[in-house]
């Protein structure tokens, strides 16, 4: 059972990057390769606050959403002056900064050490200790960001996001501030990536910074693009595809000598096929 | 029913499908005889450490098909080097192979497990210099000696050498920074440790700069080169170009011929510290993998694979004493012996100085 | 002792050049970041390995199947996944994405094929060091620099003076009026591919005998290729070489001046910098 409630944990937590992301990549047309920064900031605003100043949890939750915002604010004010390739390789730079710093600031983060023993959250004396109810804390919390996504994307800013998408000029003749829109949802998604980062270092108990390499970044794009761009469901979709594949790889029975290569060749494939017959994703609404 | 749905039914369907194949995965395997060993083994095999994990596996494969015990099972697990999947791989190993001992190869891994032991008792055999760890529960045992038994080994050569002044050139990584930190740690007054470069990944392998730094800097009495494996040779070659002097000392990732064959001359006088790998291991390896690359971490795990031969039951006390027991055990890195010390438990194996002469590993003392 | 560092920096700055000028090339003419073009470095590497470690060919017979075998697979990954995707019209964003996802794929090949192990090649070849300007430079590095000024050239005169050439300038100006005009687009850029791949395939080689192969090998000398050629110009191939130096001078000195461990935050910091102030880069595309 272990087994179970931990990959449907995981998929809480990814479903909350899935959808932050697709917020910024699926609704906004901007395609950002640097989430796994601002997980890896919710991750150690909690792992430090609760280890080093025995901060609640969801105090800490908070707080790094506090940081992710501000970090987020300024990176995605560099980026707002990209567009499409570039802004992709731009915010895949950010990361590679923001991963740099994971590592080398040591007297904060313990660098490749990592910081370990950090708790479970406590709620009006409930303990968080049994992965059930800390899955249902994650099913909540992942339930909340869904209806934020939906309520935000069905209302009026959320409209102009999609207009922006598909024809950021005509917007701007119409007199809206490109800027302010993109800022916006660009800090709200990382703040969303913050939340599910406090949530995978408290359920681990353990955070380092390879974590949150450019890999996981792809791999949070490729959720997306595979369960569907713009569409909140097909974010939670493709986490779900993304995360038992490899599971149920594992029962397949390749030789052990290249079991391991094999699940990444076919991640590599399933990108690639993806791309050539099915670019909108499963459930998509918009297409890279 | 529209599109989307189907699509959502899908997704539901392929949940339940592997939920019902595992449960009958599982009760297939359900009454195992209660001699049966099952080993579940997590170790990086992708990632940028797949070349240890590699090692490591090849060492307990070698075991498995020398001694020959049927009553031994094996299922590996790839960790790509990564908390998340660690957990992963551990719960999958417990819950679905119903395996009796996890072995989990690597420091960041092993922390992210060891409080799961510490809820649930299950034995683990966590290959880690962390301390920590092995303090997490009774039902851990680290393979490995701590990062202080390596610093301690490693004073005691270079007082007798007269090294004060040391200089150090390090690959990011929680084994260096644990090492470097013991050293640092033990040092008396009139010793110094700086170190002069860290690098991030272990695809850099350029040092030459920081050899130029070394050389043009102030004077060390010698150069600890904390490196992995690809990275070692090419220090020396870059270091033997640029025409650095100074004597230099390593790690036990320098007991790997490949490193030392590809780094030619370049390597000759390098003193590194190390458990004593025996030939007939380094030949037995060479014969069924064509490698000699990184034979301690092979050979740790070979003896620790080896010592599992004697369990009579599976259950997990059984297990963990056995490893508990261990003593005066004539391993393939040497006489292993299982130390407690304030509430860390692991297999101490007794560290050896090696030089590297002519592209041959030798002992000293 | 600067004088090394200035040759440190160019050492670095020839390897880097060699994959920014393959990835200009087909960034110029496909018009995409092909991130699955540092795959290829590995797969020359690990064909000359094959050739002469394993099967014991003649070292400048593998060396050369070497190049061309990273050129046809190149070709052959055009052919299968870029060309379908670029009648479909996709986005370049699509093509980051597949570009991906077939590093991923063939990086897990090359690792089942060879381990996870780093490789050498045989030590046989030139160990001896040259002194230039002051600082130190060993065989096979000297020849990685003389090669990439020396592709530099070839590809620049190949662009400039045949027809072959008129067609890719035709093809990366614009795709609409070269059809027109009757140029068969998949065939300029099959074998845009090839040549690309072909250079990527060298300089992987070159980097076996400087440093070793691994299969992962190519990501971190595609990512210095990629910027390289931004800060010095995309689509410009003396901006992409010059870029390279720019950026072989900014790491080694950063190192120096810093530290080993801030080395890719500050070639990113750059790459922002240049993104921001100076998307063109230095040369602009002609």
């Amino acid at each position: 059972m272990d087994y179970l409630i931990h990959i449907i944990i995981l998929i809480g937590i990814y479903s909350i990057l899935a959808i932050s992301l697709n917020l910024v990549v699926g609704f906004t047309g901007l395609l950002s390769i640097t989430q796994a920064a601002f997980f890896g900031i919710g991750a150690y605003a909690t792992a430090i606050l609760l280890t080093s100043f025995g901060i609640n949890f969801f105090l800490s939750i908070i707080i790094g959403m506090i940081i992710a915002g501000v970090v987020s604010f300024a990176i995605g004010y560099v980026l707002s002056k990209f567009n499409d390739d570039y802004f992709a390789l731009g915010s895949f730079g950010f990361n590679i900064i923001v991963f740099s710093i994971f590592f080398n600031w040591q007297s904060l983060t313990k660098g490749p050490l990592g910081i370990a023993g950090i708790p479970k959250p406590v709620l009006f004396g409930l303990d968080f200790n049994s992965n059930l109810y800390f899955l249902a804390l994650v099913a909540v919390f992942t339930l909340i960001v869904y209806l934020l996504s939906e309520f935000i994307t069905r209302s009026s800013f959320g409209r102009v996001l999609k207009a922006i998408r598909e024809d950021e000029k005509a917007i701007q003749v119409f007199g809206y501030n490109i800027l302010y829109y993109k800022l916006t949802i660009f800090v709200i998604g990382a703040m969303m990536a913050s939340v599910a980062g406090s949530f995978f270092a408290s359920y681990i108990t353990y955070v380092d910074p390879s974590s949150f390499s450019l890999s996981e970044s792809i791999f949070i794009l490729v959720i997306i693009i595979l369960g569907g761009l713009a569409n909140n469901r097909g974010a939670i979709l493709g986490t779900i595809c993304l995360i038992v594949l490899p599971e149920m790889l594992r029962f397949v029975g390749f030789p052990s000598e290249i079991a391991a290569q094999m699940r990444l060749m076919i991640y590599g494939l399933i990108m690639v096929l993806l791309m050539l017959y099915r670019p909108k994703g499963l459930l998509g609404e918009y297409r890279l | 029913m529209n599109k989307k749905n189907v699509w959502i039914l899908i997704g539901i369907i392929v949940v339940i499908g592997i939920i019902v194949w595992g449960s009958l995965n599982s009760k297939k395997k359900e009454i195992p005889s209660n001699q049966i060993i099952k080993v579940g083994v997590i170790l990086p095999l992708t990632g940028p450490l797949a070349q240890y994990g590699e090692a490591v596996k090849n060492g307990i494969v070698l075991a498995e098909e020398k001694l020959n015990n049927k009553k031994i099972n094996y299922v590996f697990e790839d960790s790509a080097y990564d908390s998340a999947k660690t957990i992963t791989a551990f719960n999958k190993l417990k819950d679905f192979d119903k395996v009796d001992v996890i072995f989990n190869w690597g420091d960041p891994t092993s922390q992210a497990i060891a409080p799961l032991i510490k809820n649930n008792p299950f034995p683990l055999v966590a290959f880690s210099t962390i301390p920590a760890v092995g303090q997490m529960s009774p039902y851990i045992v680290r393979a490995f000696d701590s990062s202080k038994d390596f610093a301690d080994a490693t004073w005691s050569y270079l007082r007798s050498k007269n090294l004060k002044n040391i200089g150090i050139i390090k690959t990011e990584n929680p084994y260096f920074n644990g090492i470097v930190d013991e050293l640092t740690k033990s040092k008396k007054v009139d010793e110094q440790i700086t170190v002069v470069d860290n690098y991030l990944s272990p695809s850099d392998k350029d040092f030459k700069t920081s050899i130029v730094k070394i050389n043009s800097g102030k004077e060390y009495d010698t150069i600890g080169v904390f490196l992995l494996s690809g990275q070692i040779n090419q220090f020396y070659k870059q270091a033997s170009v640029l025409g650095m002097k100074i004597p230099t000392f390593g790690t036990d990732q320098f007991e790997n011929q490949n490193e030392i064959n590809a780094a030619g001359d370049a390597m000759n006088g390098a003193v590194y510290v190390n458990y004593d790998v025996s030939d007939n291991f380094k030949t037995d390896y060479k014969n069924r993998f064509n490698s000699d690359s990184l034979l301690a971490f092979a050979g740790l795990a070979y003896d620790t694979v080896e010592m599992l031969n004697n369990v009579k039951n599976n259950d997990k006390d059984s297990i963990i004493n056995t490893f508990k027991m261990v003593k005066n055990y004539p391993g393939v890195i040497g006489e292993r012996n299982f130390v407690e010390i304030s509430g860390d438990q692991y297999l101490f194996a007794p560290y050896h100085v090696k030089v590297i002469e002519n592209g041959v590993i030798k002992l000293i003392k | 002792m600067i004088n090394q560092i200035i040759i440190n920096s160019i050492i670095a700055g020839s390897i880097y050049s060699m994959v920014a000028i393959g990835f200009n090339l087909i960034y110029g003419t496909a018009k995409f970041f092909d991130l699955g073009y540092g795959v290829l470095t590995a797969i020359g590497g690990y064909t000359v390995f094959y050739f002469s470690k394993m099967l014991g060919l003649n070292l400048y017979v593998s060396i050369i199947l070497g190049i061309i075998i990273a050129g046809c697979i190149g070709f052959l990954i055009e052919r299968i996944v870029y060309r379908k995707l670029r009648t479909k019209k996709a986005s370049s964003l699509v093509f980051i994405v597949a570009s991906l996802g077939v590093m991923t794929a063939l990086q897990a090949v090359i690792a089942m094929i060879f381990s996870s192990q780093f490789q050498t090649f045989s030590t046989t070849i030139n160990t001896d060091t040259y002194k230039i300007i002051g600082g130190v430079m060993t065989g096979v590095q000297l020849v990685t620099f003389v090669s990439s000024i020396l592709i530099m050239f070839g590809l620049a005169i190949l662009l400039k003076f045949t027809k072959f050439g008129k067609a890719v300038k035709a093809v990366s100006n614009d795709e609409e009026v070269s059809k027109i005009v009757g140029i068969d687009i998949n065939k300029i850029i099959g074998k845009v591919f090839f040549i690309g791949s072909a250079i990527a395939g060298l300089a992987g080689i070159l980097v076996g005998f400087d440093v070793g192969i691994e299969p992962t090998m190519g990501f971190s000398l595609l990512l210095k290729g990629v910027v390289a050629s931004i800060i010095g110009g995309i689509g410009n191939i003396y901006g992409g070489v010059l870029g390279a130096f720019f950026l072989g001078f900014i790491e080694n000195f950063g190192v120096w001046k810093i530290s080993g461990e801030w080395k890719d935050v500050i070639s990113f910091a750059v790459l922002i910098i240049f993104l921001l102030f100076r998307p063109q880069g230095i040369l602009r595309k002609k």
